[in-house]
């Protein structure tokens, strides 16, 4: 009865896991780029780019129901064979795992922006792809568990930090609400909406949640409450900043959390945000880390990943370090290589994948 | 073995690179206040000025007679060279964490520069965005220099203190960095910022209580400064001045505003050789805009409870009615004249608005593109305004009426 | 009693493998040991003599006297008693002591004399009847002093096994309530009482408790104190994964929720396993005061932990690397005591914490009589003194005042080392990477918190994994309804009792 292999990631944990490696991207560069995109409109973006990924969403849970407990890499090799199954595999590694560079270099960016500004990045990066190692290291169990005690403490603090400026904002600045026009929203909607791509690759380690039914139910409600997270910060960020003046805001959220008070006394607390902020980083790239660490094992398949955790997580660190600055590593590798290109291909696979089990099924 | 190695080496590398950004408080000039002023040298670069604190002036049982603040003035190409600047004479490393004002002079705020100069500044980490800016008649080195509170020891005091007291009295526009930047880019209207002096001219003699740009309150006795009505700017760059009296009717004319506590003074409809007193609070404040007509037609009306504090006159406004409403009609009457007075002449002078209407224009709008192709900048001045007051007396005080003079004197 | 089984005797005594009281006199080498106690008495009944033999001090001296010698000097028979049968005869008729043993073998021997026992040799008879009669020297039942409340009982446990297992059978009357002995160590005369209601404890458990004892390889272990780190999870770690506590009500509330305890001679105090945070957090006050004031006690001491954990690190990265954060007016004061302070901030923490500790454990090892010359001499000489020597600065002392007084609220002696300790991990990494390094040090501890288990069972579990019971972790919720056993023991009976109505699903 008791038996430690029996431990599997449960349907809160899970909801937390999604909260926090998705619900965190509205605090990079994410909204700068999209309010720099469609203006006012911005916060209609994850709204439309949700949707749209539901639909794969759909997909892959079917697939996941059928193949009770395979995870997404053994089903992409049963239905597509041995060679067309390892190149899909790597191309998923790749797309998660530059996005995990790319985006822990741009999370190491703020805080050498907004708080050290001396220390060398290196060291910012060790720290952070260090521990998050440290959580990955320990396990699926551990990082989720983690996320769930964390995510109370988190998400109460945000929801201060926002009660705390709702004196200072305007909500007029969200109009003229269609910002530049239905049709550049709608196009950004659908290369930005990678931003909920995240959510499928969860289903790569499938196996270690509790079953399908707690799987489905936590990825619905995660992905539900991430889109409703992005969404307000996207219209409070609008709503502080106006549009011109958004555009130039580097890191909208750190720029907030300093107008950020407590009355008269406590003011000027944005490196408490800092503590919390980095608290739910950590944690998503050490799932980050994880699974694209999996995706890559499961594709040569190698029975044990855990060892390559290491090395991947060093890898992490030294490419990250390749960008000169933010901008080259924001703008241009983050922005239209790794965001759209992905877009594309985590919303075919599932629906490819899925018509080749039908059409093997009906035959 | 090799585990212990390797974190050994880890560790001593990050304990080798990783305080960089350590500062000890005891090292720290900590900056209060910054003043900018047109260089006195040469023609490029700003004349800064640091209030540096200095800690230990304050303890008890130290050297009691340092000053609170030490104020360094010199001529560089932008305030972060400056720090290091100042290092040529003073031991402490400066930074801006905890400056809560910067003081322009009028002479910069209305150079073409000016606006490069604030906007650059926001670059810089530890310069906040809730910076109080204020415009100052004189050179800001020669305010700064001047502006001893009389209560408070130190500058940060002295800003913190009276932006309280400004928020309720709306005497000056309490604008902050973030605002001003904000206005100024959103290009739709006027930007306020708080105007001030610390040299006082010839007194203006006026029987009303606000209507006053600084430096001409007659006052005798604390300090010297007088902080009082605000410098307009319009794209950037500083265009006019509004005294206390406009500065108020604009806080009402905004929608989101409402100042809560307006001490007024005006001539006693009955007998005008009396002021009657009262406090004012702007409940409300509706605006609609049409924008399909050709030009914008706007519809503004205000709510006011007023509270009777002083009636000199000793007339009986309280319990005659028909006197009430003829103090109540009054009100709204001078009311009316005050906004229209500004409304004409931010139409005419400034021909843009500093009551942030665009807020309300902009809805009309579907996208930004449209918005900005009515360019509510350019039509206002040819906006017709419509404006209602709507005044409630509230309270008259503990008193009743007042008790005749005449049978005092009996 | 045993019953002699007629088969044995005919093979000891053909063996002629006698244990006499020369061998016991010879073991215990009584002509210079004069603890052994060899008596010579005229069994009237078997018209025979016969010794008795018991160390001195492990006995009753006067159960021996009233129960031993008397009847044996004093009854007579009725009957001729045969030969095999006079020491049955004995043990059954004549001595009126109710645990009675019948043996032969010298280990035996020597193992009950040690542990109270008086043998009783009969002439010419191979066996010897081995009659329990200690009196060991014991406390009485004392008042607990670790664990005080204010309300509820104040009973605590006593260096004795038997003590013990009366105060939890008083508390628990049921015949579910199982107390298995097994010895531990090699040359273990030492038994360590596992404790359990069957109906409850999970057999899992259960057979990882008996292995882990079982598997214990000492020459001997000598009270629970010892024990508890033969048995726990990770001995390197800062985490305890066994509970000590002195509280016999708090065993008993572990036992019904599926916990097993041990106790064991010489220990004023039971260990329970498995244990989780909760365990460690928890005192049985919160339980017993009224629902608001316990939960009031608990956030406090929540609130406790934390400002032992956080305050010198939170004054260290603010300070050194966020001095934004702290209100103009404090950094120019700091800044000001600082002024002529020769060192690091990092260095006067460090500096005036070490102080404090020594404070604190010289305040456990000083003769009581001169204790209060400590606190006078921590307080002043080190508060005042340092900060007029300027070697230190008067707000560090409040903030070490601080973390020391929230240290002394947290209920645990192993909860409370840890605590302290992970002060310095968390100073470290405040140290070089201000609120960031704060935070990833938060994220490992938390990490590494719910990957440590305790016999299977998550250590911040049922928090996280979930697992259902009764919400009793931070808060409480009020008595009636905690109807559910926590599921992370994995209880056999999982209710307490039926589900009060009015309840939501837990």
């Amino acid at each position: 009865m008791i038996k430690p292999t029996d431990r599997k990631v449960g349907t809160r944990e899970f909801v937390a896991i999604i909260l926090l490696s998705m619900g965190i991207k509205f605090t990079d560069m994410t909204p700068t780029l999209l309010y720099k995109e469609t203006a006012n409109a911005a916060w209609m973006v994850p709204i439309l780019s949700g949707l749209i990924m539901f639909v794969p969403l759909l997909f892959l849970l079917k697939l996941l129901k059928f193949y009770k407990d395979k995870n997404l890499i053994e089903i992409i090799f049963s239905l597509t064979g041995k060679y067309v199954g390892f190149l899909l595999g790597m191309c998923l590694f790749l797309s998660s795992y530059s996005s995990t560079v790319t985006n822990s270099r741009s999370y190491v960016d703020i805080i050498s922006t907004m708080f050290f500004p001396n220390t060398n990045i290196i060291v910012l990066f060790l720290l952070l792809i260090g521990s998050s190692y440290y959580l990955a290291n320990r396990g699926l169990n551990t990082i989720a568990n983690t996320a769930w005690i964390s995510l109370p403490y988190i998400k109460a603090f945000m929801v201060i930090g926002i009660l705390m400026v709702t004196n200072q904002v305007n909500f007029n600045y969200i109009f003229p609400i269609g910002g530049y026009g239905a049709l550049t929203i709608i196009k950004n909607s659908i290369s930005y909406s990678s931003i909920f791509a995240d959510i499928m690759f969860f289903s790569v380690v499938f196996p270690f949640f509790k079953n399908y039914e707690s799987f489905r139910k936590a990825s619905l409600i995660g992905y539900a409450l991430v889109i409703f997270e992005l969404v307000m910060f996207l219209t409070i960020y609008i709503m502080y900043f106006d549009f011109p003046g958004i555009e130039n805001i580097t890191y909208p959220f750190q720029e907030i959390t300093r107008a950020v008070r407590l009355g008269r006394f406590i003011t000027n607390i944005e490196a408490v945000f800092l503590g919390f902020w980095s608290v739910a980083s950590i944690i998503r790239f050490s799932i980050y880390l994880y699974i694209s660490t999996a995706i890559f094992a499961y594709s040569l398949k190698l029975k044990e990943f855990e060892p390559l955790l290491l090395p991947f997580g060093l890898l992490v660190i030294l490419l990250g370090y390749l960008p000169e600055n933010f901008i080259i590593n924001s703008f241009q590798i983050r922005g239209p290589f790794v965001l759209n290109m992905t877009s594309g291909f985590i919303f075919s696979l599932p629906i490819l994948l899925w018509s080749i089990h039908k059409i093997r099924g009906e035959r | 073995m090799k585990k212990t190695l390797l974190f050994f080496l880890l560790f001593s590398f990050v304990i080798l690179s990783g305080c960089s950004d350590k500062i000890e408080i005891e090292e720290e000039g900590f900056v209060l206040v910054i003043g900018l002023d047109k260089p006195s040298v040469g023609e490029k670069g700003i004349d800064i000025t640091f209030q540096i604190a200095n800690p230990s002036a304050g303890r008890a049982g130290e050297d009691n007679n340092a000053n609170e603040v030490e104020t360094i003035t010199l001529t560089a190409p932008d305030p972060f060279s400056a720090r290091d600047m100042t290092n040529s004479s003073e031991t402490r490393n400066i930074n801006f964490y905890h400056t809560k004002a910067i003081v322009i002079s009028e002479e910069l705020a209305k150079s073409n520069d000016f606006f490069h100069i604030m906007s650059s500044m926001m670059r810089e980490r530890q310069i906040r965005r809730d910076m109080h800016v204020l415009i100052s008649k004189e050179k800001a080195s020669e305010y700064l220099r001047n502006n001893k509170p009389s209560f408070e020891a130190s500058p940060h005091k002295f800003y913190d203190f009276m932006s309280r007291r400004w928020k309720r009295n709306a005497l000056v526009p309490n604008s902050t960095m973030h605002d001003f930047l904000r206005a100024t880019s959103a290009d739709a209207g006027l930007a306020l910022a708080i105007y001030t002096t610390a040299t006082s001219e010839e007194p203006k003699d006026t029987e009303d209580e606000d209507n006053f740009l600084p430096g001409e309150i007659n006052k005798r006795g604390g300090s010297d400064i007088q902080i009082i009505g605000a410098a307009v700017f319009k794209e950037g760059k500083m265009i006019g001045t509004m005294t206390g009296e406009e500065v108020r009717v604009a806080l009402i004319l905004q929608k989101e505003m409402r100042p809560e506590r307006l001490i007024f003074t005006y001539d006693d409809p009955i007998n005008p050789d009396f002021r009657i007193t009262g406090k004012a609070t702007n409940v409300r404040t509706d605006v609609s805009i049409d924008v399909h007509q050709e030009y914008p037609v706007i519809k503004v009306k205000q709510w006011f409870d007023i509270k009777v504090l002083a009636i000199p006159s000793l007339i009986d406004y309280v319990e005659n009615l028909s006197n009430q409403s003829k103090l109540k009609d009054y009100f709204e009457r001078k009311y009316y004249e005050h906004a229209s007075k500004l409304i004409e002449r931010t139409q005419k002078e400034f021909k843009a608005e500093p009551f942030n209407w665009s807020n309300q224009a902009r809805k009309k709008f579907w996208t930004l593109t449209e918005y900005e192709d009515y360019d509510w900048m350019k039509s206002y001045p040819n906006a017709e305004i419509k404006i209602e007051v709507d005044v409630t007396l509230t309270e008259f005080g503990k008193k009743l009426s007042p008790r005749d003079i005449s049978e005092i004197k009996d | 009693m045993n019953k002699i089984n007629s088969e044995e005797t005919n093979q000891y005594r053909t063996t002629n493998n006698w244990v006499s009281i020369q061998d016991i006199q010879e073991h215990f080498q009584s002509h210079n040991n004069y603890d052994l106690l060899v008596r010579k008495v005229y069994i009237k009944s078997l018209k025979a003599d016969g010794y008795i033999a018991y160390l001195n001090g492990t006995v009753d001296v006067k159960v021996v006297d009233e129960s031993i010698v008397r009847p044996l000097q004093q009854e007579n028979s009725l009957e001729n008693v045969d030969d095999s049968d006079q020491l049955d005869f004995l043990a059954k008729r004549i001595i009126p002591v109710s645990n009675v043993g019948i043996n032969s073998r010298l280990e035996n021997a020597l193992e009950k004399i040690v542990s109270g026992y008086t043998l009783l040799f009969v002439e010419d008879t191979p066996f010897y009847l081995e009659i329990s009669t200690p009196g060991f020297e014991s406390r009485g039942v004392e008042k607990s002093e670790d664990e005080a409340v204010l309300k509820g009982p104040k009973e605590a446990f006593s260096e004795s096994m038997d003590i013990n297992l009366s105060l939890v059978r008083k508390l628990i009357k049921s015949s579910e309530l199982i107390a298995e002995y097994s010895k531990v160590g090699e040359m273990a005369v030492n038994e360590v009482g596992i404790l359990y209601m069957t109906n409850i404890v999970n057999p899992d458990l259960l057979d990882k408790v008996r292995n882990r004892i079982n598997e214990i390889d000492t020459d001997e272990v000598l009270n629970l104190a010892l024990l508890e780190q033969h048995i726990e999870e990770r001995p390197y770690s800062l985490i305890p994964t066994v509970l000590y506590t002195e509280r016999p009500d708090r065993a008993a509330a572990f036992l019904k929720e599926g916990h097993v305890i041990l106790i064991m001679n010489n220990s004023p105090s039971c260990l329970i396993v498995p244990v989780t945070f909760w365990g460690l957090f928890h005192t049985p006050e919160d339980a017993y005061s009224r629902w608001f004031y316990g939960n009031f006690i608990r956030i406090i001491r929540l609130i406790a932990i934390f400002v032992t954990i956080l305050t010198p690190s939170l004054y260290i990265a603010t300070t050194n690397y966020h001095i934004e954060m702290l209100p103009t007016d404090l950094v120019l004061a700091i800044s000001a005591t600082r002024e002529r302070v020769p060192f690091p901030a990092i260095f006067e923490v460090v500096m005036l914490l070490g102080a404090f500790e020594l404070i604190r454990e010289s305040g456990v090892r000083v003769p009581s009589p001169i204790g209060p010359t400590i606190g006078i001499v921590g307080a002043l000489i080190l508060g005042q003194a340092a900060v007029e020597a300027n070697l230190i600065s008067p707000i560090l002392v409040i903030v070490v005042a601080v973390t020391g007084l929230a240290s002394f609220a947290i209920p645990n002696l192993s909860f409370s080392y840890m605590i302290r300790l992970s002060t310095y991990l968390f100073l470290i990494f405040a140290s070089f990477w201000g609120f960031y390094g704060i935070a990833a040090c938060i994220v490992m501890s938390i990490g590494y918190l719910t990957s440590v288990t305790s016999y299977d069972v998550p250590f911040l579990s049922p928090l996280a994994p979930f697992y259902p019971s009764s919400k009793d972790l931070i808060v409480r919720p009020p008595i009636w309804k905690q109807w559910l056993r926590p599921f992370n023991v994995h209880p056999q009976n999982k209710q307490r009792k039926k589900k009060p109505e009015g309840v939501q699903n837990q």
